[in-house]
């Protein structure tokens, strides 16, 4: 059995998993258990599929399964290193949603699973899909089938207003988005030598274009990078992600932050090196997305650190870590063409920064998830402390939030810093990047008090939840998920070249055979630590083991002074300047977290007004087409008739008179064309 | 089973028309339950005879099989034999109407035995079944006659008795509405019928041999042609309920819904346009004025129903005005044809059967709401979606193959008008971003209202006792699983219609 066979059994098995988990659903548990199987199983043969590509490093291509003649396209499911990473995301996703899901669905006792595993089943198969496949339109298909599948489970919970209105605006944003997607392939595909949807095909249609009318590249560009930047909830267009996150069902949210949202960058990828020949295209468009995801990241961390509602602030996170997702690829789409070393390396940061942002942002959606399972607010005003009774999920909210704030040791310290450095280098080249670096440095700061937010509101301090809270841990099968993550990101911040190594041949396959410098060259040959090696001289280097022994050793020496000095740990009530209070009253909310600093940026992240349609009545009138067509039209039939009957007077004589005038007519009738008798 | 196999399509013609008249002259005779099992035994058959026809077409879907009857001897001109006036016959354009019209009929008859009933709490309705199945059968054999006619004449007749069965279908609670609606219905598609006579004289009198075959207009010089394409042209836009004739349609939603589906959903309002696609698929020489004229007024009325849409409450008349306007995408995609984009006109053809079979379970599920609730209107209606989790499903698998969600065969039609009009470049590209425009207003706003409907808290209980309405329940879900599958039988047949250049 051929290799891409297990990617193929994959999809079948996820959809007969949609069919047995529908016919399930009424046994609740049970189905959710199923369709974890389901899922294992298809992740664990779609891990196999990715990895064997990886390692091997050529691509897996299967035989056409469908061909549709007319349109020249045929349905091949092929794995190359760029979709293998994506596709290792999402079985890691899948999985762990997926084993969260079983406990965590339990609570929605009034919602039929039927709307729930089978589609969410079907969403990983498209997703799956999406990005196997090197067809524009079976592209087109899977995507919005998987838009489709996401916008049924982002309205979970239909008694919810806030989860419709949120699942509308989703889906129709998504939806023009898709509208421009199409526009822009359609475009491509009529001007395309041959015609055919393949990428190839419609790479030489941009070819032909870029001679004949580069405005129009520049067009259908723009309308596929509005179009991805949509689903990747990059500002200003992903004003529907703080909406739709937060309302979906928590591992949900977890798989659209950990998963859907990166399909966004995968499609910028496939058009700026699978639609589009290495051109001043790419150079310009470069820099455009890194200063798109510059302010993404500007606008949406500080927004995130107004909030209160602790999904919603981990959604604005998702669109500040997708800025810098978007300013390492930019960085090296604008370099590509002037310093291949340094745009493989920015582009290996960003889709470094794609795991990592997998990785700990499906964790803290858990995290948050398994908070709402157990006090059922997302509120971070009316829940805290919940260190005291759930310290597994704390620990690794810990891990993840200091993971995604970019502490050095962990996984997305490791990423940030392969995209400032490639942002910084590639500065010396376009000097704007630099100044694109330092603002994401800065606001690297932010991340981390927004953080520090989420985790010490939520987790540390004193316990602060109703009386109706169990206090215990939740259940195994919702730790689990949490603890593999956890691991997962400290791993590759620890060991930031077992993924590097894996990336880089994503990277360079994406690129022109023989383009990217060999790796041994970009990234030295220490497993241990990153030895960059930009434009021929050793320009960086992070050796993470390094910091972290001194790390250790700090904390080691803080704790012998601690030791020698005899210091005491003393319980002791708050005071409160002899007053009597509450702890609820007294205890440091959510709100008022760096008060200052979020009213100054409070009107950051406008909220536009809905226009209300105004009901212009003249225009309705206008249109009333029986008004000036149809009743006058009958008023005048019925005179016309009315007319006529008067004829009908009812004296026999009469109408004796009428046919001996209509034979006088009929006779000079004939007599006047000519004929005679 | 030999004698079976020798049986070609030709020989299937005559009993398939015939099958549903002799239904709908039984059923005039019956009542109650008696005239449901006549009338889905009919309805039936009709479906088994048109499989086997189109089933025997499908060998050999680039030959046209002809079946001559008669001609009126009267009709004899100076120089030439008198043409043939009474022909039947079938090839891929015919089937595929064909199918549409006898698959949708069929469903439509089966779910009318439960939705004609006094369970409905819209319109109880206890007898008079009888009179219903005849006109629908009777409506039904029309249909399959427009489908298989074999030239213009014949094509004439079956339209003029669809009008009438029309009528007779939109008056059937005979209400005030409902009257009128039959009469304004009656009135503005005999004024279009009257064109379509037209037509015909000026075929007859300006050619000698065989003046209403469907490739005379190839044969007319070129200002006649033109003139003769126009006077078509205002036949299909009354019939089909274009601007300025669309208004006849919402007020023909005071039909039993099931009429509505099959009248104003899938079949008659589909002869329109059948007739136009069949004028572009055979003729030669069609001049770009008509192509413009055709196209800008289909733009026309699509842009002008998108606006109304915002204004309604009822759910039959929002869907009545989403077919309006999706019959003017499938004579965007004729007019595009005639400018020579087959790949567009091919989409044209697809989207008569992906709009038959997704605009046909809307109504059937909104039918379904009616029968349950007594009312269609939005603002009454909300969190249906927990009771009637079918209807939900049916809704939202209709409003989604209508809007183009993929991989439902809306999307396919419009794919391919879309790529019709952008490779035709000029006004093809200006019509296509219209179009996908409108696409996207029509989705938000079929999304909003299934959201309205559907979701939230529910509007009403269902009393006790009340069984599934299977009947309805499985028509639902034919449909809704040919809205997925419809693409793959109706592409290959569409790939063999011609397109006239």
């Amino acid at each position: 059995m051929a290799v891409i066979d297990l990617l193929i059994g994959a999809l079948i098995l996820l959809t007969v998993g949609a069919a047995v988990t529908a016919l399930l659903a009424k046994w609740r548990a049970v189905c959710g258990y199923v369709a974890f199987l389901f899922v294992a199983v298809a992740s664990v043969w779609v891990g196999v599929a990715a990895f064997h590509v990886l390692s091997t490093g050529s691509p897996l291509s299967g035989a056409p399964v469908l061909t549709i003649a007319p349109l020249n396209s045929s349905l091949v499911f092929t794995v190359d290193g760029l979709s293998a990473v994506f596709l290792l995301i999402t079985s890691l996703v899948a999985v762990c949603a997926t084993l969260f899901s079983v406990r965590y669905m339990l609570v929605y006792k009034h919602h039929s699973l039927i709307r729930y595993y089978p589609i969410l089943l079907l969403f990983f198969a498209s997703v799956i899909s999406v990005v196997s496949v090197r067809n524009m339109l079976f592209f087109l298909v899977f995507w919005e089938f998987m838009t489709l599948a996401s916008y049924v489970l982002v309205v979970f919970e239909t008694d919810n207003p806030e989860a419709r209105r949120a699942g509308l605006q989703y889906f129709i944003a998504t939806h023009i988005a898709s509208g421009c997607i199409l526009l822009a392939t359609i475009l491509l595909y009529t001007y395309a030598p041959v015609k055919s949807f393949e990428f190839g095909a419609l790479l030489e249609g941009t070819r032909v274009l870029m001679t004949t009318s580069p405005a129009l590249v520049h067009l259908i560009l723009g309308l596929f990078v509005i179009g991805f930047a949509t689903k990747a909830g990059i500002l200003p267009f992903g004003f529907w992600l703080p909406q739709a996150h937060p309302v979906a069902p928590s591992p949900f949210s977890a798989v659209l932050s950990g998963c859907m949202v990166k399909l966004g960058v995968y499609g910028l990828l496939v058009v700026f090196t699978s639609l589009t020949p290495l051109s001043h295209f790419t150079t310009v468009w470069g820099v455009w997305l890194a200063a798109l995801g510059t302010i993404s990241v500007f606008v949406a961390s500080l927004t995130a650190l107004q909030q209160t509602d602790s999904k919603r602030l981990l959604a604005f996170s998702t669109i500040g870590q997708m800025g810098y997702i978007w300013l390492g690829i930019g960085t090296g789409l604008a370099l590509l063409r002037i310093s291949p070393a340094v745009a493989v390396v920015a582009l290996m940061a960003g889709l470094f920064h794609v795991v990592n942002h997998a990785c700990f942002k499906s964790l803290l959606f858990l995290n948050a998830g398994a908070a709402l399972y157990r006090t059922g607010t997302r509120d971070m005003d009316k829940a805290g402390g919940l260190m005291r009774i759930m310290p597994v999920t704390a620990a690794a909210a810990i891990v993840g939030s200091l993971a995604i704030a970019g502490v050095p040791g962990l996984n997305g310290f490791a990423s940030k810093w392969l995209i400032f450095t490639s942002g910084i280098v590639g500065g010396l080249e376009i000097p704007l990047f630099v100044f694109l670096v330092v603002v994401a440095i800065f606001i690297s700061a932010v991340t981390l008090a927004y953080y520090m937010k989420f985790v010490g509101i939520l987790f540390l301090g004193k316990l602060h939840v109703g009386p109706e809270v169990e206090r215990r841990e939740v259940p195994v099968s919702m730790v689990v998920p949490q603890v593999f993550m956890g691991i997962l990101c400290v791993a590759f911040g620890v060991l930031p070249m077992l993924a590097l190594k894996y990336l880089y041949v994503a990277a360079s396959g994406i690129l022109p055979p023989g383009y990217s410098p060999p790796f041994a060259s970009l990234f030295g040959n220490s497993a241990l630590a990153v030895r960059l090696g930009l434009s021929g001289v050793h320009s960086a280097a992070w050796g993470p083991l390094a910091i972290l022994v001194a790390f250790a050793g700090c904390l080691v020496l803080g704790y012998l002074i601690s030791r020698m000095g005899g210091a005491q740990t003393r319980e002791v009530p708050m005071w409160l300047c002899g007053e009597e209070h509450d702890f609820a009253e007294v205890r440091y909310p959510a709100h008022s977290f760096l008060l200052t600093f979020n009213e100054y940026f409070a009107k950051l992240y406008p909220s536009i007004p809905v226009p209300r349609l105004p009901r212009p009545a003249a225009i309705l009138r206008l249109f009333d087409i029986d008004r000036w067509f149809y009743s006058p039209g009958l008023r005048w039939g019925e005179r016309i008739i009315r007319a006529i009957s008067a004829t009908h007077a009812g004296y026999p004589q009469l109408y004796m008179l009428w046919m001996i005038v209509g034979a006088a007519l009929a006779v000079i009738v004939l007599f006047s064309m000519g004929g005679g008798l | 089973m030999t004698a079976l196999a020798e049986i070609s399509a030709r020989d299937l013609l005559v009993p398939l028309v015939a099958a549903p008249l002799i239904g709908a002259l039984l059923c005039v005779f019956l009542k109650r339950r008696a005239s449901d099992y006549v009338a889905a035994i009919f309805a039936v058959i009709t479906l088994v005879l048109a499989a086997g026809a189109i089933g025997n077409l499908f060998t050999d879907l680039d030959t046209t099989h002809r079946l001559p009857l008669g001609w009126l001897a009267n009709l004899a001109g100076e120089s030439g034999p008198a043409p043939l006036v009474f022909e039947l016959s079938i090839d891929a354009l015919s089937a595929l109407m064909l199918f549409v019209v006898t698959v949708i009929g069929f469903l439509v008859v089966i779910y009318s035995s439960e939705y004609l009933s006094p369970r409905n709490v819209e319109h109880p309705v206890t007898n008079g079944k009888g009179r219903y199945y005849a006109w629908l059968l009777f409506f039904v054999g029309a249909m399959v006659g427009i489908a298989l006619a074999g030239n213009f004449f014949q094509l004439f007749i079956f339209w003029e008795i669809t009008t009438l069965c029309s009528w007779a279908l939109i008056s059937y609670y005979q209400d005030e509405a409902s009257l009128r609606a039959g009469f304004k219905a009656l009135i503005m598609t005999a004024v279009g019928g009257l064109f379509f006579l037209l037509a015909l004289v000026l075929m007859y009198l300006n050619l000698d041999t065989d003046p209403f075959a469907f490739d005379a207009l190839g044969r007319l010089a070129p200002g006649l042609r033109s003139l003769v394409f126009v006077f078509l042209l205002i036949a299909a836009w009354a019939k089909a309920a274009q601007f300025p004739f669309f208004t006849w349609l919402p007020d023909a939603m005071a039909a039993p819904t099931p009429i509505s589906c099959y009248l104003h959903a899938a079949a008659m309002v589909k002869a329109g346009v059948y007739l136009i696609a069949r004028v572009v698929s055979a003729s030669y020489g069609l001049s770009y004025g008509v192509g413009l004229l055709s196209g800008i007024m289909a733009l026309a009325t699509i842009l002008i129903v998108v606006f109304l849409f915002l204004f309604q409450d009822d759910l039959k008349k929002i869907l009545a005005l989403s077919t309006i306007s999706h019959l003017g995408y499938i004579l965007i995609a004729c007019a595009l044809g005639v400018w020579g984009s087959a790949t567009a006109f091919q989409g044209g053809l697809l989207h008569i059967a992906a709009h038959g079979c997704g605009k046909g379970l809307l109504f059937l599920s909104v039918g379904m709401i009616t029968y349950f609730t007594g009312t269609r209107r939005i603002s009454e209606l909300s969190g249906l979606g927990a009771r009637l989790p079918i209807v939900a499903l049916g809704f939202f698998v209709g409003a989604f193959t209508v809007t183009g969600v993929p991989p439902l065969a809306g999307f396919w039609s419009k794919f391919l008008i879309l790529t019709g009009g952008l490779e035709l470049g000029g006004f093809g590209a200006v019509i296509a971003i219209l179009l996908l425009v409108e696409s996207m207003i029509a989705f938000g706003f079929f999304l909003w209202v299934g959201q309205r409907v559907f979701f939230g808290a529910p509007s009403f209980d269902m009393p006790q006792g009340k069984g599934v309405a299977w009947p309805m329940t499985t028509a639902i879900i034919i449909l809704a699983v040919l809205c997925l599958a419809v693409t793959l039988f109706a592409l290959p047949v569409i790939q063999h219609i011609p397109l006239g250049m």
